[in-house]
């Protein structure tokens, strides 16, 4: 294993800890229709310098194909005065910035993103915002993003230990890896035309194994029929808030998902209920969010089809 | 556009039926995509004055890659198609064009005898590298693209695309090309090599996009250090 050194000083936990420096929850959320709306963050797992999360969106309306994606955070610093001169990472003079370094190799993309506000000595109790705006269509699969600390404008000190090439990398601060196209971050639905078929069904593949293959279109989708005479009335085009028929639909599909996945479990369906050895992004977890984090009445089917109409309603705002 | 995606292992035998019946087994979904792609690919021999003999002789073959590798992206841009980085970093998209809509065609560049260029290794399939090339490679329009990489090599080709590592830097590499088209052509491909290993050690300790002067100054520096 190489091991990498560095001829500079560089962040320690020691100097991360004098300075007080904490790094906010990420926040990441999506335009539709000109609103903003949040994404949740869910599978979290955090160590004390990373954090890793599966993006959804419990309107099941956001795609990374279709729609772009926000992430914003803030970061505080208490004290900067520790990163300059003696035992810090830059000359007294320097300025140094903070940016987030995103990565997704998935999607073969790299690149920076810069927090505005500099760092000087004088800095304290001072709040860094950071956004970062990403086009529909860009991301796919994992984003890694790093916070870090790096050498913004070079002071008069030429001759110090300290970092001189601007843009040079003082540190990482955290990590945290959003990854995209998990549960319900797009619910799988294609459209087909097909004469002398219902207007929509639920294709659910026979042979799936609910708790172990993966909620994506080769596995389970809401299949709309175009060659239908009433499939204007769905209103595909437009927002799904602004079609009451559509509502119905998925209501009905979530319904024979989660009574599709009771069936076939049986007495397993308990690892559902309880999130036991549930592959990530399977039919069943994403049923188990449904139960857990919705509330969703699972034991009765009238009651379940009530409270999935009433999240949908809710969440997608219904028609008024 | 919805593309479908083909996994390695049907490809593997998509591969072997074409070789042994050399038919394309065409969606007819994407019969207008064919049209296009066989045109666009039967046009660019045309405008270079090359056949199907002579693209191995000399520089051919790279001056086949560019000029149609524009054209490929050109029509992948279209508002009809719209293919996104999503779709253009999805192997399986690359697989299912080279295999059920133009594996003549990526035959005809590339013979029949390298599965590579076909599906096997996701950086070597002929139409995912020349589409990203010219998409890293990018200078504003097709003319100015052209020009700026029309002396390079298909050295070039591979040094760009197979170094992705965590992610391309579209903006470096787009600079990189640029500054490189300042180089005679003799000189390009070592030049080349050498600025990319040099970019892969700098850029882990200095991030280019936060570099004193920009991408360009730090790039400049890159190639007036290997000289």
């Amino acid at each position: 294993m190489s091991q990498s050194f560095s001829l500079f000083p560089t962040l320690t936990d020691e100097l991360v800890n004098s300075i007080n420096i904490e790094c906010k929850e990420i926040c990441c959320c999506y335009t539709d229709d000109n609103q903003e709306y949040s994404l949740t963050l869910s599978d979290e797992k955090k160590t004390p310098k990373s954090f890793s999360a599966l993006l959804t969106d419990e309107r099941c309306t956001w795609s990374a194909d279709s729609h772009n994606l926000i992430i914003r955070r803030k970061i505080f610093i208490g004290k900067a005065l520790a990163l300059f001169g003696y035992g810090g990472i830059a000359d007294e003079d320097d300025v140094l910035g903070i940016a987030v370094q995103w990565s997704s190799p998935s999607s073969c993309e790299r690149g920076v993103s810069i927090i505005k506000d500099p760092i000087t000595r004088a800095v304290s109790n001072h709040i860094f915002d950071f956004e970062m705006k990403m086009n529909p269509g860009f991301f796919k699969g994992d984003i890694e993003l790093e916070t870090i600390i790096y050498l913004r404008q070079k002071g008069k000190h030429k001759d110090s230990v300290c970092a001189k090439k601007v843009g040079t990398i003082l540190g990482v601060i955290d990590t945290t890896i959003l990854s995209l196209d998990g549960t319900g971050s797009k619910f799988p639905i294609v459209v087909v035309s097909e004469e002398d078929k219902p207007l929509w069904w639920l294709f659910y593949a026979d042979s799936i194994d609910a708790s172990e293959d993966k909620f994506t279109e080769d596995n389970v989708r809401i299949v709309i029929n175009k060659a239908h005479k009433d499939y204007p009335l769905l209103n595909m085009e437009s927002s799904v808030k602004e079609s009451p028929l559509f509502i119905e639909v998925l209501a009905s599909a979530l319904l024979q998902i989660v009574e599709r996945v009771k069936t076939d479990m049986g007495d397993s369906f308990n690892d559902v209920i309880n999130d036991d050895n549930l592959e990530p992004g399977s039919v069943a977890k994403a049923v188990n969010f449904f139960i857990s984090n919705l509330n969703w009445r699972f034991t009765n089917v009238n009651e379940l089809s009530m409270d999935i109409r009433d999240f949908l309603t809710n969440s997608l705002g219904g028609v008024s | 556009m919805n593309w479908d995606v083909m996994s390695k292992n049907d490809a593997e035998n998509e591969f072997e039926s074409f070789k042994q019946s050399g038919e394309v087994r065409l969606d007819p979904r994407y019969s207008d995509l064919r049209d296009e792609i066989v045109l666009a690919y039967n046009n660019t021999l045309n405008e270079l004055n090359i056949t199907d003999d002579t693209i191995s002789r000399g520089k051919n073959s790279y001056l086949v890659d560019c000029l149609f590798g524009i054209k490929l992206f050109n029509i992948f841009r279209t508002n009809k198609y719209q293919m996104t980085i999503r779709d253009a970093s999805t192997d399986g998209v690359w697989r299912f064009l080279s295999l059920r809509v133009v594996p003549d065609i990526v035959t005809r560049r590339n013979g029949i005898e390298h599965p590579d260029k076909y599906w096997k290794k996701a950086k070597r399939i002929w139409l995912r590298a020349i589409y990203w090339y010219i998409y890293l490679s990018w200078q504003g329009s097709v003319e100015k693209t052209f020009e700026a990489i029309k002396d390079n090599s298909t050295d070039t080709i591979t040094q760009l695309v197979d170094r992705c590592g965590r992610g391309y830097r579209e903006l470096l590499c787009r600079q990189l090309i640029q500054q490189l088209s300042n180089f005679e052509s003799s000189q390009r491909t070592e030049v080349f090599r050498k600025v990319m290993v040099l970019n892969t050690a700098r850029s882990k300790v200095v991030e280019p996009y936060l570099a004193e002067g920009g991408v360009a100054q730090y790039v400049k520096e890159l190639y007036d250090y290997v000289l």
